[in-house]
Formats: structure tokens, C-alpha cells, sequence
């Protein structure tokens, strides 16, 4: 099925790059004799690198390199490292002070980054829908017609970071984990300032959860059906299956909603999951073992942890999980879902730091302890993406040898093809590619938040091409749209 | 909107160096701003620096209280050389990122805050290799002694400390 050269002589359509989305993508979709879509194969080009990037380190670095990996969720790499680095270190508990300590940054960067998606990039489709001029689908026509809205997003985005700044010293670059634990507490005049915003921030999130819900709900039927695909979904969880985005088991929900997977150890992570390599992708596909290559494909991220959880500790979050699940009987599988499910996340996050910041805990205490060093590490977080793996093996140095990352737009591969599939399969007919095929790939593409990058360097506003080719490669048709939203056809 | 800042609410210039120091030439931003900032101990009091990987929306709020602001990144539009450029507002359609423009950074400026936008300077640096893990190329780190040149002579001639009615120059 994935082999181009076996397949049953499939036509190709290629769409570059894929809009907003973190770096660059490319859509190549392949068509059978009678121009139906066989395959999408979303060609992701920045993920390439990793392993061999900190092979050779010191391990004590590893949480500070990592960070370098991401411009948009440095801090979920450093978590996830530091939680490798202290099994190397021999540590399994930290101190109260040094897990506060990282919930709260945690917290605080699973909040940004939720609320930078959603205000920057998923409410232009969804306030002016998906058909609308790429010209108003996006952050100023939003500030113009829903100027309170928009502000608010950006101020919940800079809470987020403030938070991270007070937890690490910077918002970039700040290094607070170590083999251990962390190595400050919070200044207490930063937890004075963070609380006198906290309300606030619920507020907004409360609103934000409100619009995020009634966006779906206005027109459920078409949203539940939009590039829907059926699968299981992975997360963390508590020991009372509680949605858990820092530390837990893991648990895979199946789409009838039974327990595939609960409480399994993520330490034993390479007993669920394996990693497939496909000739065509830097990107590899992760699959549950038990399931096989073919049928074990997964979701993970916001939709995955709201749906596969049993409650969220905090209550207005979990208020909204009820509404959110209310009248299902099985999990919701539609990949718009995932804009309602993380502003959930986001709504528990600001509560989650509510709670968190009054604790003496964050200002004092001890912050980290030692233990018999071992040989290997691994951290398993849930980044805003979702569930995030750090495997990392030591010499007598303590220098890497050997690591492996499965970052949570890698868990997403597969679903990210076949909910193009089904996009394109919907809205292609033969060789007339339109915009509103563009416009839909992208969508189902940004719902699942992909970080493609890991990368920074912004190369400049690129043309969006969408081009169709025969056999031997040769372009027969091709639709672009410029930086300034100019569409252009032309044929070959 | 909220009521722009007047001249007094905005004591600082802003130096927005822009990159990811693991990746090759994308590192220009950060490694000028390391080169500069032990060379401008008397104007540590009016200048604030931030490093980032990227502009994001929310670097409208560090712009709201300033008087000026630099933004120092590497570009791939060519790998010898620096440029110096005045940015305006403009809205401009990424395709490919969360981050945005300079130009679009500062139409969302605009949209939230209203006039005055502070005066905004783009200085890019010269590069060509941005892989993960990848060394500063010699070229570049010719380029950043270059900029550095050319940020030193243009606060210089401006009086470093009040650039808000001059235009920047172009070379």
C-alpha cells in the first residue's frame, strides 16, 4: 500500500508547501487509473537529525541540547529529558519542590503553545470557515472582527511564557532542570505577579472553551464528518486514569472506548510501540506492536488525553470533558475535535497553575537528590502535541551512546496521511485541483498542530503549489497561491 | 485598542535577536547579540535584548514600551553581506509557520495598540546552512562582524538612544 512503485500505477498530486504549519510540508496524493485516491503521503522534510545531534553528550547537558531541537516546545523536550536524566542519575522520586517545580512549567507551556495555536492559527478556519479568502482566514481579520478575542489570546500566550521565565529564568534557553530535579525555586515576587493574573487567565480560558465548543457544535454533523478517521488513541494517566500531562502510565483507548492499554509502565514503551521506517518520509511510523505495521497506528495529543482520560482533576476543565463527551458512547474521532479538546487542556492548565502557585513548595525546600547512577534513561511526558518519548543510553562518561526520540507529531504520522486521504478523496475529481482542496488539506493537517520544524529560521513567505503529475514526474497542471494570496492556475 | 504609548511610557530600544544556535547559520541572530552586549555597557539602561527563536504574536507587548526596535536574523536571500532595512506594517500571509514576518509583527501591532509604531529596523545577516547540529559557516560569522559594523555605525549616528524620527539606512 505504501510502496509507489507496487501500488497499481498511481498518478501523483503533489501540494507544497502546506500553510501554516510549523516548517515545511509537502502533500503528494496518489491516484489509481480512475483518479481516486489511493495514498496521501505527507512529506515532512525538518525531522532528520535528532539521534545524532546529541550522541556524544554529556548526559547532565541533555536538558539544555534538547531544547535547541524546538522553537515552539523547548520546554517539553527539556521535561522529557530531565526525566531521563534523573533515572541516569538514579533518582525515581523527586522532592515536592522540584516536581511542583516542573508541573508548573509544564503547565505554563502546554497553555502558550495551546493558546498560540488556536488564536493564531486554528480560529481564522473556524470563526470565517474553511472556504473563505486566505486573505481574512487568518490573526488580523481575527483582531479586526474579534478584537477582545484576539488580545486575549496573545495575553494568555505571554502568561504562558511569563511562567516559564519565572520557573527557568528565560524564556528561551533557561535552564532549571537538572539530574534530580531543578536548581532555583520561583522568586516570590514573580508568584505574587503570576497570581494577580491567574483569575483572569481562567476567565479567559473559560470563554475561549466556550467559543472553541459552540464553533463545533454550530455545524457538528459536518465537523464530526470532516476528514474523520478512525483509530486508537495514547496518552499519560493518573493512577485513577485522571488526565496527566507530566508524569503517569500509559493507557490506549480503543474507538469503542475499551481499554486496550492501561497503566502500562512507559519505561517499557519499546514492548508497545515500534517504530516503522518508510523509504518515502523522514518521519517514521510509529505503531502499537500487538496491532501490527498495518492496523496499529494510534493518535496522541489533546483529543487522544481528553477522550481516553476518566476525569481531569481540576473542575472546570472537567466540567467541559463531560460536555465535551456528552451523548457519546465511544470516543470522538474527528480530527476538528482536537481545537475543542485542547482549549480543555488549556482551561485546566490555567486552573492546574491556580493551584499550584499559593504552594511554599515552589519558593522553598530541597530541590534535588542523588542516587546510583545507571546506564539508562527514560522520560515520558505529555507535550501539547502529545505523549513525548526521551530514551537515552550512557558510556562510563556519562556521554550518549544511544538515543532514540518519538516526539508526538511522529505518534501522529499516520493519521495525519489518512485524514488527508480522506479530505482529498472527498473533495478531488480527477485533475481539477481547486483551492477548496487546498484549503481542506490544510485544515485537517493544522488540527492535529503539527510541529514539523523543530527548526526556526523563517526562509520567508514561499508560494503554495499545489501541482499534478503524471507517471514519469512530469507536472501536468499546477495551482499556486503567492504571499499575497494570488491563486494561479496554468497547464502544461 | 488600547491608547499608544507616548514618548515618555517608552524609555527602552528593543534588540530582538532572532534564531536557534543548533542550527548552523541560524545562529547569527543570537551570536550578534553575544557580540554586542559587552560592547554597549552604557546603553544597557535604555536598551532590552531578547532572544528568540522566532516572532511570535505575543512579542507585541515587549514592542508596546519601546521607542525602537531592532530585529537581527539570519536570511537565506543571500549568504555574503548584510542588510539594513526599515520595516513597515504590512500584512503579509505565512505560509509555512507559526512565527511571522517583521512586517506582519508589526501590522498586529497596529491592529491591537494603533499609531505610533515604534520606528523598526531589520538587519539581516547573510547565510546559507541551517541542519540541525550544523557549525556557523566562515561566511557567516564574516557576516555577523559586518553587522555588528553596521549596528554600532547606525546608532552611532543616530544617537543611539533616541532613533524614533530618523529613518534607517540601507546598505
Amino acid at each position: 500500500m505504501d510502496d509507489a512503485i507496487n501500488s497499481s500505477s498511481p498518478r501523483r498530486v503533489v501540494i507544497d508547501p502546506v500553510t501554516r504549519v510549523e516548517g515545511h510540508g509537502k502533500v503528494v496524493l496518489l491516484l489509481d487509473e480512475q483518479n481516486r485516491v489511493q495514498q496521501a503521503r505527507f512529506h515532512i522534510v525538518e525531522f532528520r537529525g535528532f539521534e545524532k545531534f546529541i550522541q556524544g553528550r554529556p548526559y547532565w547537558e541533555l536538558p539544555m541540547v534538547v531544547q535547541r531541537l524546538c522553537g515552539i516546545c523547548p520546554v517539553s523536550h527539556q521535561l522529557a529529558a530531565g526525566k531521563a536524566i534523573d533515572q541516569l542519575a538514579g533518582v525515581i522520586t523527586l522532592t515536592p519542590s522540584a516536581e511542583k517545580l516542573r508541573r508548573l512549567l509544564h503547565f505554563g507551556q502546554v497553555l502558550q503553545s495551546h493558546a498560540l495555536h488556536f488564536f493564531h492559527l486554528a480560529s481564522p478556519d473556524l470563526l470565517f470557515g474553511f472556504s473563505s479568502a486566505i486573505e481574512k482566514r487568518n490573526i488580523f481579520t481575527v483582531l479586526e472582527e474579534h478584537p477582545d478575542f484576539a488580545m486575549k489570546g496573545v495575553k494568555m500566550r505571554r502568561f504562558g511564557q511569563e511562567i516559564i521565565k519565572a520557573v527557568t529564568g528565560k524564556k528561551i534557553h533557561g535552564l532549571a532542570v537538572v539530574p534530580g530535579g531543578m536548581n532555583k525555586h520561583i522568586d516570590p515576587a514573580e508568584v505574587a505577579d503570576l497570581t494577580a493574573q491567574v483569575n483572569e487567565v481562567i476567565g479567559w480560558s473559560q470563554e475561549v472553551v466556550n467559543v472553541a465548543r459552540e464553533l463545533y457544535l454550530a455545524n457538528e454533523e459536518y465537523h464530526d464528518r470532516f476528514a474523520q478517521i478512525t483509530s486508537p488513541f495514547m496518552g499519560l494517566v493518573d493512577a485513577t486514569g485522571g488526565l496527566e500531562l507530566y508524569d503517569g502510565n500509559l493507557r490506549v483507548q480503543e474507538p469503542d472506548g475499551q481499554l486496550f492499554i492501561d497503566q502500562f509502565d512507559p519505561n517499557d514503551y519499546t514492548q508497545l510501540i515500534r517504530e516503522q521506517v518508510k523509504s518515502w518520509s523522514y518521519m517514521k511510523f510509529p505503531y502499537l506492536i500487538d496491532k501490527g505495521q498495518d492496523e496499529g497506528w494510534y493518535r496522541v495529543g489533546p483529543l487522544a488525553r481528553v477522550n481516553a482520560c476518566d476525569q481531569i482533576t481540576t473542575p472546570l476543565a472537567e466540567r467541559e470533558r463531560q460536555r465535551f463527551l456528552l451523548g457519546y458512547t465511544t470516543p470522538r474521532q474527528s480530527p476538528l475535535a482536537y481545537h475543542w479538546a485542547r482549549m480543555i487542556e488549556l482551561l485546566h492548565c490555567a486552573e492546574a497553575i491556580a493551584e499550584l502557585l499559593p504552594d511554599n513548595d515552589l519558593q522553598s525546600g530541597q530541590l534535588s537528590v542523588t542516587g546510583e547512577p545507571r546506564r539508562e534513561g527514560i522520560g515520558v511526558i505529555e507535550a501539547p502535541r502529545g505523549t513525548l518519548f526521551h530514551h537515552y543510553q550512557i558510556d562510563d562518561q556519562g556521554l550518549v551512546t544511544q538515543a532514540n526520540l518519538i516526539v508526538s507529531t511522529t505518534s501522529n504520522n499516520q493519521a495525519m496521511n489518512e485524514s488527508i486521504r480522506r479530505v482529498a478523496a472527498d473533495q478531488l475529481d480527477g485533475h481539477e485541483m481547486t483551492p477548496e482542496l487546498l484549503n481542506q488539506v490544510e485544515v485537517a493537517i493544522r488540527a492535529y498542530d503539527p510541529c514539523l520544524s523543530c527548526a526556526t529560521h523563517a526562509v520567508g513567505s514561499m508560494p503554495l503549489q499545489i501541482e499534478l503529475q503524471n507517471l514519469a514526474g512530469q507536472p501536468l497542471a499546477v495551482l499556486s497561491r503567492d504571499s499575497s494570496g494570488n491563486i494561479e492556475t496554468s497547464s502544461q | 485598542m488600547t491608547a499608544a504609548a507616548t514618548k515618555h511610557d517608552r524609555p527602552h530600544h528593543l534588540l530582538l535577536a532572532v534564531g536557534n544556535r543548533s542550527r548552523g547559520d541560524d545562529a547569527a541572530g543570537p551570536l550578534f547579540l553575544d557580540r554586542v552586549l559587552p560592547i554597549l555597557p552604557d546603553l544597557s539602561s535604555v536598551w532590552h535584548t531578547e532572544e528568540c527563536y522566532q516572532l511570535q504574536p505575543e512579542l507585541v507587548e515587549e514592542i508596546k514600551t519601546t521607542r525602537s526596535v531592532w530585529i537581527v536574523d539570519a536570511t537565506q536571500e543571500f549568504s555574503t553581506g548584510t542588510e539594513l532595512a526599515t520595516v513597515s506594517p504590512a500584512t503579509q500571509f505565512e505560509f509555512t509557520t507559526h512565527a511571522l514576518s517583521a512586517a506582519s509583527l508589526l501590522a498586529l501591532y497596529k491592529k491591537m495598540y494603533g499609531d505610533p509604531v515604534p520606528p523598526t529596523r531589520l538587519l539581516k545577516i547573510g547565510a546559507s546552512q541551517f541542519e540541525l547540529g550544523a557549525p556557523l559557516s566562515a561566511q557567516t560569522q564574516r557576516n555577523i562582524d559586518l553587522a555588528i559594523d553596521t549596528f554600532l555605525q547606525t546608532i552611532a549616528s543616530h544617537s543611539a538612544v533616541d532613533t524614533t524620527s530618523k529613518p534607517a539606512c540601507t546598505n
